[in-house]
């Protein structure tokens, strides 16, 4: 339990813990939830329940380990309370990837690095594609629209792209 | 390297783009459960999906943000602004603009059906491969483009180049599609519609299949592809190179191993299966193996008989950066009766990698200060009559059909002059520049010479020697010229008369005086041949003033000597 009863120390300390895990926790989460909307909507609830219970936390374990384990079960009560359309995991396949994606982010080094650097090796068109598809500024079928492009063809494109810098960054992790 | 089948990871471009089917969303399922190698496939994939979010999202804040660069100072700048609201009852709001937001995927044009969102047919590496252009940067009007034709690829340079049993076609012509090329000396250089240019190093054996396709039996070829040339292949017998818009060379060796150096930006290469080894038509072949990325800086040797390809040491030699500094091509005006060229219009010359055109009155005239023949009687030839000063077919012509010839040496092998200032004791032309050239950068002088089908294609061998003693200044041996009779830029002269002398002339004073014997009309076809002679070969420093040259024939055989039609310094 966290000994420090200033709320304001409590704060910055959740915040310091919560800044350095705060991506690898989206991803944590969006790996068991893989919709935008969804992945979203629990990651701002479990910010907050995280944020609630953080005078439990023990400050001597992992504080990343902690908020999957909360984060884990938010999924759950999404899954179990949350009946609209969107195609999901079931809890038996989230609690499998869940197992692997806990150790994995755990040890990962600075993956985004990579994948930044791997990004910059790619074509400029391809890197603007990738800008489009993931900005804020255009939606695929416009884009589509725009360039007389079928989308199918943007996917496949994207497709290829993330080929590429996955290839490319399993190449940069076994070379150290 | 994934190990997944390109089903399972068609799916998880599905689910990442959120076009994914119930169906294939319960398939997907069917993959991962149970399947700890086939999450982790997936979970890589979900990083790259989470990190170009992130990644977009940064970039998006460092260009409208005027904060720091540096991404977490301006995290803690975004934190300490919200502390002063620290309640719990506003809690939620503290943590909205922490949240990533999420852009709401785009809804598909139409409903996905398994059948149009994977690739059944052809594995997704197939896909990966058949790169369609995105029309970002290429005109529509270019793809249409994108399918064989006979104009899509032009010769754009040369350098001493021959073609096994063919001439070179004209720089700047279109060469045959699907023709197998067997380059035996020099370079070529071939551009393509999409932007791209491959350069290809003797000996080598070729063949453009396509407009974005070269494949190789042997021989080295470096490619320059741009971003609008992304998806150029090269293939050899041991697997393909897919472009990524960079640079990079391919060597096909006839040991039977290919070597590929990236000297910038990436490449996918796909070594053969030893099954599609077997079968010797590497244009048959449509199963690659997986391809591997190759980054800048990398380099891979693939053996001939295994699908295991090597790392080998980098060398960034291997790559043809820039064709050697020579005289490109020029420019002349046809003769009277349209059967050939006479006068030259101007030369075009690559100094430094840079091509420039000297029109012909810009360059700096000759006078001629020693001439002597050894034993040949036919020292000029002309369009028509011999002027009365019969030098002046060299210093006050431009017609590439009019000059001096046949200044044979001597038998025996070259003795190099003690002194070149003693040039006059020796047999050959020299001339003094009406200005002094200056040495600069590649090629200061232009020669041509006249050549028939009946002598060495690549020109007449000659001596080039400078007509003062400095230190350090010496004999240069040119054994090639730039344009030969190998390529089409070397054009047919207008028909010429040689005249034979009373005497073979041993000095200036003698050929002026020497009266012509007899004059003859020549039936044979001659071409003129250009090279560039830089006056850095003659140990002349750059930026030295050089007052002119001495040029002595080199061939050993008694009837070749060179003739010389023109020469002109550069300004």
């Amino acid at each position: 339990m966290s000994t420090d009863q200033n709320p304001e120390r409590q704060y910055e300390l959740f915040l310091r813990e919560f800044a350095r895990d705060r991506s690898k926790l989206f991803r944590y989460i969006f790996s068991l939830l893989p919709n935008h909307a969804d992945a979203e909507d629990v990651f701002q609830r479990c910010s907050l329940v995280l944020w609630q219970k953080f005078s439990e936390f023990e400050p001597e374990r992992s504080f990343f380990a902690w908020a999957c384990g909360i984060a884990f079960n938010e999924v759950r009560y999404f899954l179990r309370t949350n009946h609209h359309q969107r195609l999901k995991f079931d809890t038996e396949l989230i609690t499998e990837i869940s197992e692997i994606r806990h150790v994995q982010l755990d040890q990962s080094g600075d993956i985004l690095a990579h994948i930044s650097d791997c990004l910059t090796r790619l074509p400029r068109r391809d890197r603007q594609l990738v800008r489009m598809a993931y900005g804020k500024n255009q939606t695929i079928k416009s884009y589509a629209e725009s360039t007389r492009s079928a989308p199918q063809t943007i996917y496949n494109n994207l497709a290829r792209i993330r080929r590429l810098v996955q290839a490319c960054v399993q190449k940069k992790l076994a070379t150290g | 390297m994934t190990t997944q089948s390109p089903e399972f990871m068609a799916l998880l471009n599905a689910l990442l783009d959120e076009t994914i089917s119930p169906e294939e969303h319960s398939r997907l399922c069917e993959h991962l459960r149970g399947n700890p190698q086939a999450i982790r496939e997936y979970l890589s994939y979900v990083d790259l999906h989470t990190s170009f979010k992130e990644l977009e999202e940064r970039s998006d804040e460092e260009l409208t943000a005027d904060l720091s660069d540096n991404t977490f100072t301006k995290r803690e700048t975004k934190y300490h602004w919200l502390r002063w609201a620290m309640v719990s009852a506003v809690a939620i709001a503290l943590f909205v603009p922490l949240s990533l937001t999420w852009r709401r995927p785009a809804e598909p044009d139409s409903v996905i059906t398994s059948s149009d969102n994977i690739p059944k047919d052809s594995s997704l590496i197939e896909s990966l491969n058949t790169l369609t252009p995105s029309p970002v940067s290429i005109p529509s009007n270019q793809h249409d483009k994108a399918t064989p034709d006979q104009h899509a690829v032009v010769l754009s340079q040369i350098a001493k180049a021959e073609l096994f049993y063919e001439r070179i076609p004209e720089v700047g012509s279109a060469i045959q599609m699907k023709h197998e090329y067997v380059l035996v000396k020099g370079l070529m250089e071939l551009s393509f519609e999409n932007g791209a240019s491959a350069v290809f190093t003797s000996p080598a054996v070729f063949t453009v299949a396509s407009p974005t396709r070269i494949e190789m039996k042997m021989g080295r070829c470096s490619v320059h592809a741009p971003e609008t040339a992304t998806g150029f292949e090269v293939v050899t017998p041991q697997g393909r190179v897919v472009d990524l818009g960079t640079r990079f060379s391919v060597v096909a060796r006839e040991a039977g191993e290919s070597d590929i150096q990236v000297v910038e930006g990436a490449v996918i290469y796909h070594p053969k299966s030893t099954d599609e080894l077997t079968d010797k038509s590497i244009a048959k072949s449509t199963e690659d193996a997986a391809g591997t990325m190759l980054l800048e800086g990398e380099a891979v040797r693939l053996p001939e008989v295994s699908k295991k390809s090597e790392a080998i040491p980098f060398n960034r030699q291997e790559y043809q950066n820039q064709f050697p500094d020579r005289v490109v091509s020029y420019e002349a005006a046809p003769g009277p009766d349209g059967q050939g060229v006479r006068d030259l219009v101007s030369v075009t010359v690559q100094r430094e990698g840079q091509n420039q055109t000297y029109p012909v009155e810009d360059l700096i005239g000759i006078d001629v200060i020693h001439f002597s023949a050894y034993s040949k009687w036919n020292s000029a030839c002309s369009a028509d009559e011999l002027p009365a000063r019969v030098d002046q077919v060299l210093t006050n012509s431009v017609a590439l059909n009019a000059g001096l010839t046949n200044f044979d040496s001597a038998p025996g092998p070259y003795v190099q002059a003690n002194e070149f200032k003693n040039f006059r004791q020796r047999h050959g032309l020299a001339v003094q520049f009406r200005q002094p050239v200056k040495n600069g950068p590649g090629p200061d002088v232009v020669l041509f010479e006249l050549q028939s089908a009946a002598y060495p294609p690549g020109g007449d061998r000659f001596h080039v020697s400078p007509i003062e003693d400095r230190p350090g200044l010496k004999t240069h041996h040119v054994q090639q010229f730039d344009i030969t009779m190998h390529s089409a830029n070397a054009l047919q002269v207008a028909p010429l008369f040689t005249h034979v002398f009373n005497q073979s002339p041993r000095s200036l004073d003698q050929l002026l005086k020497s009266k012509v014997k007899r004059s003859s009309r020549i039936h044979v076809p001659f071409h003129a041949l250009a090279v560039g002679i830089d006056l850095s070969d003659l140990g002349y420093e750059e930026g030295a003033s050089v007052p002119g040259v001495f040029i002595e024939d080199a061939d050993e055989d008694d009837y070749v000597a060179i003739d010389v039609v023109f020469i002109g310094g550069l300004p």
